[in-house]
């Protein structure tokens, strides 16, 4: 499937897997960054609607 | 320091909420109302009330526009505008730009249901509204934004809940969307060209046409969902780790999803491709929020057998897994090729809409309502009654719908053993779904009565009490020079603490899809083949695509034969992209209540086309296509002929100066050849009648290509 679009578009395919990996990569910081956020700081977070 | 001495004053500004929940009851009404009138017409011809302000194709439109951006509109700037000041413990920024906004977009909504019914359309679907209602969408939204950015600045809470990355996304892409599909070139004050053509026009509405749906239909009720379902529940989230995953998530897929609306079109294999691909890893970020949600109520479904506030929202998010389930269905190319231009599409949109819009909708103002006039709601009988006509409502529409639209997609593409199509006349298949579109009706109407009874019910209500108009509140102000430390040195509490990152951030992740999908097809030449043989419409029959434009033909035929052969043996030639080089705009279309209109041309003689206009059943027995009398009894305006030559040829069309100049001459010698083709078989029509445009445009649809071939 993706070839067939990588094989019509020059040098369209560094940008594509590019797009791809920045998300690949942002979707794994904000993962790494959630595993290791402090656990009272997120229930304050979620706490905020209940506050005012 | 001592912080008691530094305690704020101030008060949450509760009538700009009430203005657009009243608002919001009214256009809902309307818009519904409007939504059972054209589900009647359906299988009603008579219910078009012959004439022409009310015909199908001319209120489709005010139906989707009223229900899109007049009912969930003002549902978003009443929930966002609730939830933004108690979440930023500020009074709004100011209360001049919420009246401009409130009484802006109320303005917007008028003008148009006033210039639909009129035939004013660019055609694009969801963004009809001509040139000059365009830029008024964009001035409001601005002050929409200032407005919105102006409280956060103020704001006396650090951290920004995630409700409100939500309502930032939904801004920001809800601007370049309308910005970007709005590139249109002015005839007139009434009248523009969509700035691209063919492929490309059809990109970039169908990216803005799916995102649309993304970033007004979903992205701000999550926000309200994050915000008012916790309230409701009293609880907090379930989880708001996943909350951030799945906005961001979210916002970076949700923008590349757009092509799977033009899957098996002319749009390059590629763009499709991608479209699928984004579509079908849309379902965990989606999925991750409806759980995110029910799971809420993980030990309060006690609660949800009481309240009937939670009934609304659990039926309402579960509506919104369905229809996130079935949209990445609906993208695999299989599927798709037998549901694309059905009522299944009508029935997946309307789970959503009833199910995820409404009731989220409705759920909101009956918690608002009672909180901001400070009483009880007047009836929790007439509460209870509305959850279950509602309920019921959205399964008598949807039922039949998907049954519908099954078996229109079945029986297009139904063979006899001989290899002859078992349907060749496409009007069996519209009479046979008629019991489906009478029962869809039903279910609207018993829809309608439930939003009526709750119009009821929330006016009494505010009958009842009296609205807190200031609301005083108090919290400390922020300190002025804010070191951050431990934890929030984090780089992703930057982004929390900072409203302006988190919009950069968050233009740039929805720019990243947008332009991998639109830039090669516009930059490529070899996306859109050309064909020699295909040639810019004559004067008359640009004329008469503006009628077929004016008169919404697009809302019930498309001019798209997809390459099976199921569709090139009804129709003819499958369509290729370098067709549709001078449509300006594409007329594709989304739903085929009529037959395709691609190789339309010269299929029928003109009497056909003329007697068909006139009275399509005395062509077409049984057929519920709406009569269309005027056009043989109003002149065709020709004084702008010269107007729309040029504004086409500043677009691309080749059309020489001699050939602009003279444009009325060209289109008076055709007029007058169609009419004498008529006078022969004995029809006597003056050659500057509007049907005669038509006639000459229907007549030209597809067949250049067919010169190629002789």
């Amino acid at each position: 499937m993706f070839k067939q679009f990588l094989d019509k578009i020059p040098g369209a395919d560094v940008y594509m897997i590019g797009s791809l990996l920045t998300f690949v990569v942002f979707f794994a910081l904000v993962g790494a960054y959630l595993l290791i956020v402090d656990k009272k700081y997120i229930q304050e977070m979620s706490e905020l609607p209940l506050k005012d | 320091m001592n912080q008691e001495s530094t305690i704020e004053q101030f008060s949450y500004d509760n009538r700009i909420v009430k203005n657009f929940a009243v608002a919001t009851i009214v256009w809902g009404i309307v818009g519904m109302l409007v939504g059972v009138l054209i589900a009647s017409q359906l299988f009603a011809p008579v219910m078009n009330l012959g004439n022409q302000y009310t015909t199908y194709g001319r209120i489709r439109p005010l139906h989707t526009n009223a229900v899109i951006f007049a009912f969930v509109g003002n549902a978003i700037f009443m929930g966002v505008y609730y939830s933004l000041q108690r979440l930023c413990k500020a009074r709004m920024y100011s209360d001049l730009l919420s009246k401009l906004h409130f009484w802006g977009w109320q303005l917007i909504i008028v003008l148009a249901a006033i210039t639909l019914p009129l035939g004013m359309t660019t055609s694009h679907e969801y963004a009809e509204l001509e040139w000059p209602i365009d830029i008024l969408i964009t001035l409001i939204w601005v002050v929409f934004g200032i407005n919105m950015f102006g409280t956060i600045i103020k704001r006396r809470e650090r951290h920004l809940y995630v409700a409100i990355w939500f309502y930032i996304a939904t801004f920001v892409t809800i601007a370049v969307l309308h910005i970007v599909n709005s590139f249109e070139l002015p005839v007139s004050l009434t009248k523009s060209y969509m700035l691209y053509a063919g492929v490309q026009d059809a990109l970039v509405q169908w990216w803005y046409g799916h995102n649309a749906v993304a970033f007004f239909l979903t992205t701000p009720y999550l926000g309200m969902m994050y915000y008012f379902l916790p309230k409701m529940a009293n609880r907090p989230i379930y989880s708001y780790k996943l909350s951030v995953l799945h906005f961001w998530a979210l916002i970076f897929l949700y923008i590349w999803a757009g092509p799977h609306h033009l899957l098996y079109t002319s749009l390059p294999d590629w763009a499709q491709s991608l479209g699928v691909v984004f579509s079908i890893m849309l379902i965990a970020p989606s999925w991750g929020g409806m759980l995110n949600g029910l799971l809420t109520l993980r030990g309060a479904w006690d609660k949800v057998r009481e309240d009937a506030i939670l009934k609304f929202m659990v039926v309402g998010i579960t509506a919104y897994g369905m229809a996130t389930f079935e949209g990445p269905l609906l993208s695999f190319k299989n599927v798709n090729a037998i549901a694309h231009f059905t009522d299944w599409i009508v029935a997946h949109v309307h789970v959503g809409a009833l199910g995820w819009n409404g009731f989220l909708s409705f759920a909101i103002l009956y918690w608002i309502i009672p909180r901001i006039f400070r009483t009880e709601l007047y009836s929790k009988k007439m509460i209870n009654f509305h959850f279950w006509i509602g309920t019921l409502g959205i399964l008598f529409y949807a039922v039949p719908m998907y049954i519908s639209g099954f078996t229109q997609g079945l029986m297009w593409k139904e063979f006899n053993p001989e290899g002859t199509l078992k349907y060749g006349n496409f009007l069996e298949t519209t009479l046979q779904v008629i019991p489906m579109h009478i029962i869809r009706a039903f279910g609207g109407t018993l829809y309608l009565i439930g939003a009526i009874v709750m119009g009821y019910n929330l006016f009494k209500t505010m009958a009842k009490g009296s609205l807190l108009a200031d609301e005083e509140a108090q919290a400390f102000p922020l300190e002025k020079a804010y070191i951050a430390t431990g934890g929030d040195t984090y780089w992703h509490r930057w982004i929390e603490r900072k409203p302006i990152q988190l919009l950069l951030v968050s233009l740039v992740v929805i720019l990243i899809g947008s332009m991998v999908e639109l830039i090669p097809t516009f930059m490529v030449d070899s996306n859109v083949p050309t064909i020699a043989a295909v040639k810019p419409y004559t004067p008359l029959e640009l004329q008469g695509r503006d009628l077929y434009i004016r008169e919404g033909c697009v809302n019930c035929h498309s001019q798209m034969v997809r390459p099976f052969r199921s569709e090139t043996e009804r129709y003819g030639e499958y369509s290729k992209a370098g067709e549709f080089v001078y449509d300006h705009p594409f007329l594709w279309g989304s739903k085929r209540t009529g037959p395709d209109l691609h190789r339309e041309g010269a299929k029928y003689p003109n009497s056909w086309h003329y007697y068909h206009m006139k009275e399509p059943t005395s062509m077409s027995p049984g057929s519920v296509m709406p009569a269309y009398p005027w056009l043989e009894e109003q002149v065709l305006t020709t004084s702008d002929t010269k107007t729309k030559l040029k504004a086409m040829k500043t677009l691309g069309v080749p059309y020489t100066d001699y050939e602009v100049q003279n444009g009325n001459l060209t289109l008076d010698k055709q007029a007058q050849d169609i009419t004498a083709t008529l006078a022969k078989e004995g029809i006597k029509v003056k050659s500057d009648r509007e049907i005669i445009a038509l006639i000459a445009y229907l007549q030209r649809l597809g067949t250049d290509i067919k010169k190629t071939a002789e």
